[in-house]
């Protein structure tokens, strides 16, 4: 879970609630008396006030709770809201808005606003009664002062909650750290008492410190309601495991928390013990009372059944899950519930059910023209048409817009720039573009490698940007675009750029390249991604993370991408990653060559030509088109294929990024649509094949990797023109 | 960031400097851990130069803890600052650290 991105999604809520929050102050004003517009109010203000907190938006979190009290008055019908506290409640409602404005804009609130804010609370103090006071006196002196100044001691006239909670591991490389947590918790009640929990920090060198492997155990002394307590942990919910006991709970629930985590059950007990939640004595018994039951019952884990027979589940237990209840009702009727979340392996089943359609309706397809019948033609035509419809819109589901992935580099960019002491900004352009949900997940390590790179060692230090004449403040910019079928992701810097000759002569070192042998610009970039090859004159604290730039380009690889490298000394780098945006099902054209069926991807195409209608380039592999040299292969030759008839080879000309190239086939066949099917991994090693695919007729088709035949065609033009043009008679 | 290193009888003080969060705890680790032979039995902590300190960054200091522990070699924090101090008391595991 990406907080970063959670925290756009809480500006985005907190402008609806504050929009429906005014429309329905509004109607008080015109006389509604509906409780229902109270109710929606205040769960407005209430749920801004939790998810503020949870980013520790403390100045949001102070002013709205008060606020909130009041609403929770009127909604108990202690007060009325009329004109009076209406004229209050609006500038109030405005003022939470400046607040949520300033916090999205990263301004610090000035001391007219503060004072704005302390001005709209005096005048709430009429509402508030006598109770609230001292609550607010002490939340407000919570959220604005330090971590662990507050009251440690224990409160009596309190509840106390009992909380446990086991994190997931990859909570803190998520950039979520568990403070903010805790934080939150502050701002409900008292932390009366935390134990960490170390048991799982593993041996030596299964220690990986990026992984979260802590624990805590939380004594929260508060009169929030459960659900409060467990919007705490909205954003971690997911991978975490959390247990949260009420207050006045019965010992055997402490029992059953004890049996349900992981760690040992006596350390458990004395960390309990330790927190005033249970006695010692009452541990004890309860124990041996579920260890005599479980002897005469003969079975274990019966502790549902003690729970029961001892009536364990105390009146706070149900009044929390009715207060539950109630709150997911109260959900219902409000506008938000627009998306549903859907379980990714039912997704992808219906994917995979949509893939056999394709197919089937292609046998279809080809039955219905093999009997000739006009009728069924056009039926089978149709119903074509509709398949179709139904494939995009599957896969539009998988689609998901690359925005959440490039919000969480803010953080990482601001964060490693402090500690790099360089000015760094991220750029984002593009954040709409979507790509399939799968392919965004395995982005995430290639950027974030690219994006430290570029921080660590494009962005040159402020000394040296001055010297350069450069805006101390370094830019990387982050870009997502849709060309054909591709989605194509850019990671631009206008840091010092890559040292072309450095890049040749550390090649040359290291036995990559030979003294002399001529290499375009781009090849040359392109040595970066070998492994062991670093320019960086010295390794600093972010190189060295484990992720080359060799496993960066493997990966983008595997999702059938390239990466292309543009740079000019002193002006800065930009990586452009080119996509799929899909790698279930494809647009694909079928061809054949020496008997072999061949998908290429649509979109990798630009035209197919008769071979001999084109010149070719006397003693190469190449022809010429329109005035341009394309190099060209031919399946029969590279797959060591039967012969086949030469006089009617055709051409089909493809082109990936910039580069082009020529694939020679017998025959040409039309557009069909592709099911991929990836290949058994005995074949994962074959170049020039991406993955395979089932006909209408049953046939097995290979699906052509259009990238790696382009550049094999290429290197070997390249080739036969450098060091071998003395061995072209003899081959041709 | 980085850890200096001062040995002086039967102690080792290690003092950090700068920041010890998520960002850097891969490379702190390599840098704790280094040599970890040649650290005397007794290990002090000198963390009143960390400017800035998170979960990953305890954590770390209590899997030290728990590493140096199993060789028995006892580690304990001698300086510390307000904002360290308040992360490990928030977390109570400050009593672990104690000389």
């Amino acid at each position: 879970m990406n907080l970063d991105g959670a925290l756009q999604t809480f500006f985005a809520e907190a402008e609806d609630l504050l929009n429906s929050m005014e429309a329905a102050l509004l109607r008080l004003d015109e006389g509604d008396k509906d409780m229902e517009t109270i109710n929606e109010i205040f769960r407005a203000a209430h749920t801004i006030k939790g998810s503020a907190g949870l980013f520790g938006l403390n100045d949001i979190v102070s002013f709205t709770h008060i606020v909130e009290n009041v609403l929770d008055r009127a909604r108990d019908e202690k007060i009325t809201v009329s004109g009076d506290l209406l004229s209050i409640l609006l500038p109030c409602r405005d003022h939470i808005a400046v607040l949520v404005e300033n916090a999205m804009h990263e301004r610090a609130n000035d001391e007219t606003c503060l004072a704005q804010g302390q001005a709209l609370l005096d005048a709430l103090k009429p509402w508030l009664g006598v109770a609230a006071a001292p609550v607010i006196a002490k939340q407000e002196s919570n959220a604005s002062a330090g971590f662990f100044d507050g009251n440690t001691g224990g409160s009596s006239d309190r509840d106390s909650w009992h909380i446990s909670v086991r994190f997931g591991p990859d909570l803190l490389r998520n950039g979520m750290d568990p403070f903010s947590i805790l934080r939150f918790l502050r701002t409900l009640g008292e932390i009366t008492h935390i134990t960490t929990i170390t048991e799982h920090l593993p041996e030596f060198n299964d220690f990986d410190p990026e992984q979260l492997y802590l624990g805590f155990e939380i004594t929260l002394g508060s009169n929030a309601s459960q659900q409060q307590i467990e919007d705490a942990f909205m954003f971690v919910r997911e991978e975490s495991s959390i247990k949260i006991i009420p207050p006045r709970s019965n010992i055997y629930a402490f029992v059953n928390l004890i049996q349900s985590l992981p760690e040992n059950a006596q350390r458990l007990g004395e960390i309990l013990v330790k927190s005033h939640a249970i006695t010692y004595q009452e541990l004890e018994a309860a124990l041996a009372t579920q260890k005599n039951q479980a002897k005469a019952l003969g079975k274990v884990g019966m502790l549902g059944d003690i729970l029961i027979e001892e009536q364990a589940v105390a009146p706070e237990i149900v009044n929390a899950a009715l207060d539950k209840q109630k709150k997911n009702n109260e959900k219902k009727s409000s506008p938000e519930n627009r998306f549903i979340r859907v379980d990714a392996e039912r997704l992808d089943k219906l994917i995979n059910l949509i893939g056999e359609l394709v197919i089937n309706r292609q046998r279809v397809d080809l039955l219905a023209s093999k009997m000739g019948n006009p009728t069924l033609i056009e039926a089978v035509t149709s119903m074509g048409n509709f398949t179709e419809a139904i494939r995009d819109a599957a896969l539009t589901l998988r689609m998901v817009p690359i925005g959440d992935t490039f919000q969480k580099f803010k953080r990482v960019v601001r964060d490693t720039a402090k500690s790099l002491n360089k000015e760094i900004e991220l750029e984002i352009e593009g954040a709409e573009t979507e790509l399939d949900r799968s392919m965004v997940e395995k982005l995430n390590d290639p950027l974030m490698h690219i994006v430290r790179n570029a921080m660590d060692h494009g962005i040159e230090s402020i000394s040296v940007r001055q010297a350069r004449n450069k805006p101390d403040s370094g830019t990387i910019k982050l870009t997502a675009r849709h060309d054909a079928g591709n989605i194509v992701i850019g990671i631009h810097d206008d840091g010092g750029g890559l040292d072309v000759e450095k890049i040749r002569k550390k090649a040359i070192t290291n036995g990559l390249i030979e003294e002399g042998v001529h290499l375009s610009r781009q090849e040359l970039f392109q040595l970066i991604f070998h492994p062991g090859l670093s320019t960086a004159e010295q390794v600093t604290n972010l190189s060295g993370r484990g992720v080359g730039m060799d496993v960066v380009k493997r990966n983008i690889e595997e999702l059938q991408g390239g990466i292309e490298i543009e740079s000019e000394m002193g002006v800065g780098t930009s990586l452009s990653i080119r996509l799929p945006l899909t790698l279930a099902i494809i647009d694909g054209f079928h061809v054949t060559a020496g008997n072999i069926d061949f998908i290429v991807p649509q979109n990798t195409i630009l035209e197919c030509v008769d071979l001999n209608s084109l010149n070719h380039v006397q003693g190469q592999n190449c022809v010429n088109l329109r005035g341009d040299q394309v190099p060209y292969i031919r399946l029969r030759e590279i797959f060591s294929l039967q012969p086949g008839n030469h006089s009617r080879e055709k051409i089909v000309v493809v082109q990936f990024g910039e580069k082009r190239a020529g694939i020679v086939v017998d025959e040409l066949h039309g557009e069909i649509q592709t099911v991929v099917k990836p290949m058994g991994p005995i074949f994962q090693a074959l170049k020039g094949i991406g993955g395979s695919s089932l006909l209408g007729t049953g046939a097995v088709a290979l699906i052509l990797d259009i990238q790696q035949l382009i550049s094999f065609a290429i290197n070997r033009e390249h080739l036969r023109n450098n060091a071998f043009s003395v061995n072209i008679q003899e081959q041709e | 960031m980085k850890i200096e290193r001062k040995k002086s009888k039967d102690t080792s003080t290690l003092i950090f400097e700068g920041e010890l969060t998520i960002y850097n705890v891969s490379q702190l680790k390599d840098e704790l851990f280094a040599d970890y032979d040649k650290l005397a039995d007794k290990i002090a902590l000198d963390l009143h130069a960390v400017t800035e300190i998170d979960t990953a960054g305890v954590q770390l200091l209590l899997f030290a803890k728990k590493f140096f522990s199993a060789i028995h070699k006892s580690v304990f924090i001698t300086k510390s600052n307000e904002s360290v101090e308040s992360v490990l008391v928030a977390l109570d595991v400050n009593s672990q650290f104690a000389r």
